[in-house]
């Protein structure tokens, strides 16, 4: 299933590409605070050469001091970036699993009225999910509280870090299953165009414990991958290329940002064909929502679709 | 064994005899110090309540030149108290770790109580103490106590105090406690105040101020269960098991002018050495569980320190150095200093590239020269043993680790000693001279900034001046002159004075006195074509249109320093030119063929005070790596959030 949502993801790779381009425009753009603070105190300084060749943080601390450079603007535009980015990838979800659902290629303006069509519900599937992250969040503040106790009385750190490092596994542990959980919560609600959150939760809910070890295994490997390209990318980065190598720092840090999409992509796409395999057939399918026409393996070319201004 | 001899040999008169012992030294060598007082205590830690049962024999030798009545003593425990000063310090300005100023526990609780206080030939003299309040007449703060006995003590005679008191400990607070079985015992006795300047010197305990004291020896046993390892600031002399399952060690120190001893079944004892001029060194570093991969990092740093003061400042005299690495939530008692006995700080994991454990263990050894052995008044002059000890560890932590990178070297972020030191006094750069007293700062991160960083930071930019050589010698001299002493700030300021032949007080009224700041700054660069009025001249050639180059250069801050500034042109051509800094700006004109590339005021890095070097220089042509570079950082840091958040997605 892991093979199949690679190849899945490959053949719509424009998402993942249109998803980096987003990723990096606001990136671009969080950045531009940040130059029109620094700019007017370093691109005239000798000083900066602390910075470019090697990284002084006894320089850099000086300019997070410097009354020309102290200032939040570029906190807060990450801030807001953040938030709006976050608005946008419940607004893009929807229309991201109808074009896996679906297998086939999407008008931008048949995309973006996917993505108008689940964005309030999973707005709503949001809302649970926080209300369900409660649960790991009072584990780990248990386990954390539990570790300092430990630290408190025990003169050996071993036990107080096994409690703070096992707490953090487990947490670890929830948050995966709790993200698989809500993913399949999001995949049926467009499978099946559940239009009630609830009902999708619930669905997803025992779908994902009956079928927990495969569905787990699926998304851990994929996860792990992340993770561990995040490291060897950030040990090439500190490793190999030198403080002038600007050019090199921005290949590599942005092929992590990459990853971490590509990796996102196909835990949904995995998800998705799986669900499609997996499934309990409905009981009902509403006549208003019946457009699933999969595309055959291999298609003989034909006509191509009528021109749109951005194909999905 | 010869302490003993004298003892008998002293006319039967046993506070005499304690006095003869302490005041006499080993066979073959003669006192370091002047010593004036001598105690004799005899404590027994109670694990069970955290408490220390001790009596005390203290022997004064009134040197004072008149006759004394009244003697305050420290009682420093009494401190953790919720209505004394120093909490009412630490609830205003805050504290190291986790403290009482976070809300008031009763396991911050401390206390010391004097059970009996009998002065020999005069009887018990118990109802006459008093608590006093010297600073700031807090009622409620009994740190300080005195004495007024009967009838004066003559000149140059001994009186002798027998106390019996108590110690109740706190979970470590301020360096001093417990942590579980773990015991950091400092600042522990009735200790009497200083003669010093014509007055008693006694002051209570603050948030930020440290101890003084007069030299002497210390001959103390301390009684802990047979199971627990100890170390403290003296030789071991004796040993031996009692029938209750206790054990009884006695330490003996002498030329030193404080005692303090440390606890507990987990530790680890690894010993090392080191030859120095003075003999063999014995170091003893106590490891909590957990730690002992640290262990090679603090032994390499002492050796280290040790060579780099020898060769430097002046011959470590004591034969031992004891280094306490406080356990797992115990670091509250890391990082203090105590004559030949200094407190670390470690963890269960500290990269190598993050000199944690070195710059804690540095800076206490320093204190072995700066406050051990030059002991001034820390509660006065803090500068001088905190400030002073900052700049040597700047010094030895570039030798040992390497400049640019003696404080963290990690993935190819650096930054060294004297750079964490001037961060810290940036923030703070105006508030308080060095000579304020050391609770009478703005706030306690002023005391930090100004009394660490500042002070360092000050005598770096001091080497720029009379030269990094010089500047050592100078700092040799003032130990040799004044070890064993109670030196003042005049007496270190006359002493660089006197070796760098240099009459420095325009530097040192701004630089110790002041609050002025420094920052000078290139304010313009211009080229303008000479031949600028011609119509239609002909198109600019490098190496051949001629143009008025200006730079100007303006004293920002009101801190005057004559100044250095090089300017570069784009044939090659530097040019270096010198100001006094007296007015607020200079201009520098040239008529070249040539257009200035850049002009930097303090080209070689020796003024470390200027606040802000940023503006130290200017370039005509823009240069945004550094910029891009920041930007890249930063682009990535915000798409990871992005994406972190988008996981909720």
């Amino acid at each position: 299933m892991v093979g199949a949502g690679w190849s899945l993801v490959w053949r719509r790779q424009r998402l993942l590409w249109w998803l980096y381009l987003v990723s990096l425009v606001m990136g671009w753009f969080a950045a531009q605070p940040l130059v029109a603070t620094i700019s007017p105190v370093l691109d005239h300084s000798l000083e900066a050469g602390h910075l470019y060749h090697g990284f002084d943080l006894a320089t850099f601390a000086g300019l997070m001091m410097n009354p020309g450079a102290s200032t939040p603007a570029p906190g807060t535009a990450a801030t807001w970036l953040g938030v709006i980015f976050l608005v946008l990838m419940i607004l893009l979800t929807g229309g991201i699993l109808r074009v896996y659902n679906e297998d086939r290629t999407y008008a931008t303006s048949e995309f973006f009225g996917a993505c108008g069509q689940y964005f309030w519900r999973f707005v709503r599937l949001l809302i649970f999910l926080l209300l369900v992250l409660i649960a790991p969040a009072l584990v780990y503040s248990g386990s954390y509280a539990w570790s300092n106790h430990l630290a408190d009385r025990i003169a050996s750190p071993t036990p107080g870090l096994v409690v703070g490092f096992g707490g953090t596994l487990i947490v670890l542990f929830l948050l995966m299953s709790i993200r698989l959980w809500f993913d399949m919560a999001e995949v049926h609600a467009v499978a099946e165009n559940e239009y009630a959150s609830r009902r999708a939760v619930a669905s997803a809910f025992r779908l994902t414990r009956r079928n927990f070890g495969s569905l787990f295994w699926m998304y851990f490997r994929v996860s792990f991958l992340a993770w561990a390209g995040t490291v060897l990318g950030l040990w090439v980065w500190a490793k190999f290329v030198p403080p002038e190598g600007l050019k090199r720092s921005f290949l590599i840090t942005q092929a992590i940002i990459f990853l971490w999409i590509l990796t996102r992509l196909w835990q949904r796409a995995s998800e998705t064909l799986w669900y499609q395999a997996h499934a309990p057939v409905p009981e009902l399918i509403p006549e208003a929502y019946s457009t699933y026409q999969p595309e055959p393996a291999v298609t003989e070319p034909g006509p191509e679709p009528p021109p749109a201004a951005v194909s999905l | 064994m010869r302490h003993s001899t004298v003892m008998l040999l002293s006319a039967g008169v046993f506070a005499v005899a304690v006095n003869a012992a302490a005041q006499t030294a080993p066979a073959g060598s003669k006192p370091l110090s002047t010593r004036v007082v001598a105690y004799q205590i005899d404590a027994r830690l109670n694990p069970a309540n955290k408490t220390v049962d001790a009596t005390e024999t203290l022997t004064y030798r009134n040197l004072t030149g008149q006759p004394q009545q009244t003697f305050p003593f420290h009682l420093y425990l009494n401190a953790f108290q919720p209505q004394s000063t120093f909490m009412t310090e630490v609830r205003r300005g805050g504290t190291r770790g986790t403290g009482p100023d976070q809300g008031w526990d009763p396991k911050h609780y401390g206390s010391i109580e004097i059970r009996s206080l009998a002065v020999d030939g005069m009887g018990d003299l118990t109802r006459q103490l008093q608590f006093t309040q010297p600073d700031d007449h807090n009622a409620d703060d009994h740190t300080v106590v005195q004495v007024t006995l009967p009838k004066p003590v003559a000149p140059n005679a001994d009186v002798t105090f027998r106390i019996v008191f108590h110690d109740q400990l706190p979970e470590v607070v301020e360096r001093t406690g417990y942590k579980r079985d773990f015991y950091m015992i400092g600042q522990w006795f009735p200790k009497v105040g200083v003669w010093w300047k014509g007055a008693w010197n006694c002051h209570q305990f603050h948030s930020t101020s440290e101890f003084f004291a007069d030299f002497g020896t210390f001959d103390v046993k301390v009684t802990v269960p047979r199971n627990y390892l100890t170390g403290a600031a003296g030789d071991l002399v004796s040993q031996e098991d009692n029938p209750d399952g206790t054990k009884t060690l006695r330490y003996r120190s002498e030329d030193v002018h404080d005692f303090s001893w440390t606890a507990s079944p987990e530790f680890t004892d690894v010993e090392d050495s080191w030859e120095g001029s003075a003999g063999t060194v014995k170091i003893h570093l106590l490891t909590s569980p957990g730690h002992l991969k640290q262990a090679q990092r603090y032994i390499d740093c002492v050796k280290g320190t040790l060579e780099m003061f020898q060769r430097w400042y002046g011959v470590y005299p004591y034969d031992r150095i004891t280094v306490v690495d406080p356990p797992e939530g115990g670091s509250d008692a890391g990082g203090m200093e105590y004559p030949t006995l200094i407190t670390g700080d470690s963890g269960w994991f500290v990269p190598d590239g993050l000199k944690l454990i070195e710059l804690v263990t540095e800076h206490e050894f320093g204190h072995q020269y700066w406050y051990g052995m030059v002991a001034t008044n820390e509660f006065e002059e803090a500068w001088l043993d905190e400030g002073i000890n900052s700049y040597t560890e700047a010094k030895v932590m570039d030798a040992l680790y390497g400049k640019g990178r003696s404080a963290i070297d990690i993935a190819g972020a650096t930054i060294d000693d004297a750079g964490t030191q001037r961060l810290s006094y940036l923030g703070v750069a105006d508030t308080d001279p060095l000579t304020h007293f050391a609770y009478q700062f703005i706030s306690s991160s002023a005391y930090d900034g100004i009394t660490y960083g500042k002070t360092a930071t000050v005598l770096l930019t001091l080497e720029g001046i009379i030269g990094e050589d010089t500047m050592r010698n100078a700092m040799h001299t003032y130990f040799e002159r004044y070890k064993f002493t109670h030196p003042t700030g005049t007496d270190f300021l006359k002493t660089i004075e006197d070796v760098s032949g240099q009459d420095l007080s325009w530097y040192f009224d701004q630089a110790v006195s002041g609050t002025n700041v420094l920052d000078y700054e290139v304010l313009t660069i211009r080229s303008d074509r000479a031949d600028w009025y011609v119509k239609n001249p002909p198109p600019e050639k490098k190496g051949q249109t001629t143009y008025r180059d200006q730079v100007l250069v303006h004293r920002k801050g009101d801190f005057i320093f004559p100044t250095e500034t090089e300017v570069r042109f784009d044939n090659g051509e530097t040019v270096r030119e010198k100001w006094d800094g007296r007015d607020r700006w200079v201009r520098y004109e040239y008529v070249k063929k040539a257009k200035v590339v850049s002009a930097e005021v303090d080209p070689d890095h020796k003024v470390r005070l200027d606040k802000d070097f940023f503006n130290n220089s200017q370039t005509a042509d823009a240069n945004n790596k550094a910029t891009n570079k920041l930007a890249i950082y930063w682009m990535f840091l915000t798409q990871l959030g992005n994406q972190l958040v988008a996981w909720l997605m």
